[in-house]
């Protein structure tokens, strides 16, 4: 373990190397900035690892019935047990895609499911992210140089090996290929996941295409190679959110589209990863019935726990809100990345009124959760070993099985009073130790 | 019935060639209970390949691309529709129509417009036609003040508008009542384009009405397409570039032409 934390510095320096980057935009503009790599890993051990898997395999299975459900019989509303106004308000649903089954019917092929463990040792599941979870590649490429730098620690930890991933996404987009190449498809250098995109087509085989090397022709996908010559896709692992993906559907503004692209997907004739519409899953707001889905399509209790989460919708529900504002996490069902997240605690007295008055008037757009104290991560700063606050992103493929990822992206706050962790708020990222006993 | 002829024409000029341009078509007339579709005639040029679809509510579409240098895109759409005197149409309410959409979200001059009205009765068919006939008084037509990015609460701000404008404030309205309720573009005996209008779901089938002329549908009109807004109902959508990615802008000029006559 020592040689790896004395290596940090020049794992660091190689990752800046490889253009290991985060981009984002501030003020409208591109910033490029370095996803700071600490040395010290986060363990979890043989038999924690066991229960999140089943808990993780158990909650994105039923993720994804309810969207198969969702896009057809709607049974889960008929039945009463998620309100109707939840789902068709929520702006994730699409109706562009009702009544479309996806090949085998899967809807979301990769999930990010993110998660902290409470001081305590409680699992608690923060977030379910359906869309397009991006960071698998930042823990891959970690792990690499960290082996090279310390190839003894990996031997002596028993460490479970992760450079898998690329197999088991690979294996994913086969199983639903409709005949043809596996593409990714990025929208573009200046996107804040480019690194991502280009080395995980690289680690998959896949073609790595450009908004305008891809066309649909007679309902068909296909991609233009360098020669000019055209190859039918049979699945598209697409990294651009749904409203850009087909300007002919979606908003007509969109330059980084592939026109006519919902056609081609609506005929059967090309697999969508993840397939549009998913947002209807994760959404903050659905988060709160995502236990009841496991009961109700699955007939099991769930593994893995919720953070306590009050729906203001609900009266009852909103006064407990209302009295205890300063205590809770108040987070806009609408947003991602960290943004529209407020704690109450630090609010000033004016903002506490101000929020009660805004939760009392629009109750549908936000949700309330008890703040989990959870367990500090050691990191190095300046030469100095301190606690931060760290959550864990596992990523769950569903193929012809449901599987975890024996590794994830272990991501900390820079600021040590901080409780948001998104790299796109200038957090960074730890390797991630699954251990095999 | 009532057997009428319709032709909807459109030409697209562009000032500058261009290439690589797929297109989406919604120009199909539904058939339904209501209305029966024959003869139906397309010419589309210039065309490369085309593929006949379906979208998510049934309705039949074009989808095509034209690779090769064109400076203009036509397309004519010609048929007979044989319509019945009814304004009701049968169909399954999907649950989308009771909500807000982009375009019909209440804001404070519908919500003026809302609590200011004294609406009776329980029955929704009823209330649908008081609030169509209070947003007859309340909006004067007019062209040019709106477009079709202009919203429902844009509009009642103005209290000015056009068949869309009076279709998007209908459609805020009776939603916000509880009434369900879906935008409708087809084509109208005796105008020269596309019209707007209203069908609201009665609790058993859908409903026409007809804001912007404050009546009930009859066998004058034909319905094309349904969705929550004008955004769900655009009948041609195109995308295209100019060689060689050259940063110059295309202007286009268009002309659109529709006739409905008895036959």
């Amino acid at each position: 373990m020592k040689d790896i934390i004395a290596h940090g510095d020049n794992i660091n320096v190689l990752l800046a190397r490889y253009g290991v980057k985060f981009g984002i935009y501030k003020n409208g503009t591109f910033h490029e900035q370095l996803f700071p790599f600490d040395p010290i890993p986060r363990v979890i051990p043989a038999e924690d690892f066991d229960y999140l898997e089943r808990g993780l395999r158990q909650r994105v299975d039923a993720l994804n019935q309810f969207l198969a459900d969702i896009y057809s019989q709607k049974r889960i509303i008929a039945d009463g047990v998620i309100p109707e106004d939840f789902v068709f308000s929520s702006s994730g649903y699409l109706p562009e895609c009702e009544g479309i089954m996806p090949p085998a019917g899967i809807f979301s092929h990769i999930s990010g499911i993110d998660l902290v463990q409470a001081k305590d040792g409680t699992w608690y599941v923060l977030e379910d992210n359906l869309r397009i979870p991006s960071g698998a590649s930042y823990p891959l490429i970690a792990r690499e140089l960290s082996r090279k730098a310390s190839p003894r620690a990996f031997r002596e930890h028993a460490v479970r090996d992760n450079r898998n991933y690329a197999d088991m996404l690979r294996e994913t987009m086969d199983n639903v290929n409709l005949g043809g190449i596996n593409v990714i498809l990025t929208p573009g250098r200046y996107n804040a996941a480019f690194f991502e995109h280009s080395y995980l087509a690289e680690k998959t085989n896949s073609v790595l295409a450009m908004p305008n090397d891809l066309f649909v022709q007679d309902c068909k996908l296909y991609y233009r190679d360098d020669h000019g010559s055209k190859q039918r896709v049979g699945a598209v692992y697409r990294r651009q959110s749904d409203e850009f993906l087909d300007p002919c559907t979606f908003r007509s503004d969109s330059l980084i589209g592939v026109p006519n692209l919902m056609a081609a997907y609506r005929a059967g004739n090309v697999a969508i990863i993840n397939a549009p519409g998913n947002g209807v899953a994760d959404d903050k707001g659905i988060y709160y019935f995502v236990p009841k889905m496991i009961r109700y399509y699955l007939g099991e209790e769930p593994i893995l726990h919720n953070a306590p989460t009050y729906l203001p919708m609900y009266p009852e529900d909103k006064q407990i809100v209302l009295e205890n504002l300063e205590r809770l996490v108040v987070k806009d069902v609408a947003e991602a990345g960290g943004y529209g997240v407020v704690f109450g605690n630090k609010m000033t007295g004016q903002e506490l009124a101000d929020w009660r008055a805004l939760i009392e008037r629009e109750p549908r757009r936000f949700i309330a959760q008890e703040v989990i104290d959870f367990r500090d991560l050691d990191i190095i700063d300046e030469g100095k070993q301190v606690p931060r606050k760290a959550d864990l992103r596992a990523f769950v493929l569903s193929g012809a099985e449901t599987r975890v990822w024996a590794s994830g992206l272990t991501r900390f706050s820079r600021n040590p009073d901080s409780f948001i962790v998104n790299s796109s708020q200038g957090g960074g990222f730890k390797d991630t130790w699954v251990l095999s006993r | 019935m009532r057997k009428l002829n319709f032709t909807h024409c459109k030409k697209l000029l562009f000032d500058t060639p261009v290439i690589s341009h797929s297109f989406s078509l919604r120009l199909v007339p539904r058939t339904d209970d209501r209305q029966v579709i024959c003869n139906l005639q397309k010419e589309i040029t210039p065309v490369e390949h085309l593929a006949h679809v379906t979208d998510e509510w049934g309705a039949q579409m074009y989808i095509g691309d034209c690779y090769s240098e064109h400076t203009s895109f036509c397309y004519t759409v010609s048929g007979i529709a044989w319509v019945k005197n009814t304004p009701y149409v049968d169909g399954a309410l999907h649950p989308i129509y009771r909500y807000p959409s982009e375009l019909t979200r209440p804001g404070p001059a519908l919500e003026a417009l809302y609590t200011g009205a004294a609406i009776i009765g329980t029955d929704p068919a009823e209330r649908a036609q008081q609030w169509m006939h209070l947003l007859y008084k309340a909006i004067a037509y007019e062209k040019g003040v709106t477009d079709i990015h202009t919203t429902a609460e844009q509009a009642a701000a103005l209290q000015k508008g056009v068949c869309q404008d009076f279709t998007h404030i209908m459609l805020a309205l009776c939603r916000r009542d509880g009434i369900p309720a879906r935008y409708v573009v087809g084509y109208l005996f005796g105008e020269g384009e596309t019209h707007a209008w209203v069908e609201i779901f009665d609790g058993r089938r859908w409903f026409g009405l007809d804001p912007t002329n404050d009546c009930v549908i009859d066998d004058g009109y034909i319905c094309l397409t349904t969705g929550r807004d004008y955004n769900d109902c655009i009948l041609d959508k195109g995308f295209f570039r100019t060689p060689g990615y050259s940063a110059c802008t295309v202007t286009q000029k268009q002309e659109v032409c529709v006739t409905v006559q008895d036959a």
